[in-house]
């Protein structure tokens, strides 16, 4: 790819995968940090990566250094998790955006990244394995499950209210 | 074939968008046979993440990522873009993009 190509990158894609990454880790700093050494990551190796493909690598290479940082910080993220759970339940919220948002919380990173990667950008399964490094069937699997799970949030809710 | 034994694959593949726009219809036309798994149907529809583009967060400061090879390599002493280890350094050079991008109005 050129350096054209690249800037072109840049003004396209940096918009979906900071909100890709931010969705992850919460922490706006830390999703910049990983947006950034995905753009390096890519610049680096411009002149091996297809211009066609490079939207893909970089959702790839960024998909990756945020399961390391998650990782990284896990316990710190437990503790988030188990705070939110007081809160939700606490005060139930009836606007179908910000429960699909607390449902979409609940899920594990691989899941919820599955369900971004899907319904964010349009991804097929077989362009999210190649992502994430599952294969299409471990794809399919993990977002049925991912989507019973919401759905069955959702329900939760409404025969609660 | 869709089923009342498998439809929730079915279901779960169209919100997925992964079925062709036959078995779309297929699906529609089981959900409208079988009015009881209509609420169902309509739960998983809505578990769809709506992508919130208009007024999500946005990576502010994008022309900090951007590059300019020559400028790189003047900027470097002429060690060439191979020759760069550090990240660090990196931003500072598109820094030096930032700044030099004046000269590219079309940037």
């Amino acid at each position: 790819m050129t350096e054209k190509e690249y800037n072109e990158c840049v003004t396209q894609y940096a918009d979906n995968v900071y909100r890709f990454i931010l969705k992850n880790l919460r922490q706006e700093e830390d999703a910049r940090d990983v947006v950034q050494t995905a753009f390096e990551k890519l610049w680096k190796n411009r002149h091996e990566v297809d211009a066609l493909k490079s939207k893909s690598y970089l959702f790839t290479v960024a998909y990756h250094q945020m399961i390391d940082h998650l990782r990284k910080t896990k316990r710190i993220q437990l503790r988030e998790e188990f705070r939110e759970e007081t809160r939700v339940s606490d005060k139930p919220v009836h606007n179908l955006k910000k429960v699909l948002e607390e449902a979409l919380s609940r899920l594990n990173e691989t899941q919820r990244s599955l369900v971004l990667l899907k319904d964010y950008e349009g991804y097929s399964y077989s362009e999210i394995g190649q992502i994430t490094g599952l294969n299409e069937s471990q794809v399919k699997v993990y977002l049925h499950r991912a989507r019973l799970q919401l759905k069955n949030y959702l329900v939760r809710l409404e025969n609660l209210i | 074939m869709i089923t009342r034994d498998n439809y929730e694959e079915f279901f779960l593949l169209y919100v997925d968008n992964e079925l062709s726009v036959t078995d779309r219809r297929l699906v529609e036309a089981f959900v409208g046979d079988n009015p009881d798994l209509k609420e169902e149907w309509e739960s998983l529809l809505q578990c769809r993440i709506q992508s919130d583009t208009a007024e999500g967060p946005v990576f502010a400061g994008k022309e900090g990522l951007m590059k300019f090879a020559e400028e790189e390599e003047e900027g470097i002493g002429g060690a060439g873009v191979g020759g760069r280890v550090c990240p660090p350094a990196s931003f500072e050079i598109a820094g030096v993009g930032k700044t030099t991008s004046d000269r590219h109005p079309a940037r």
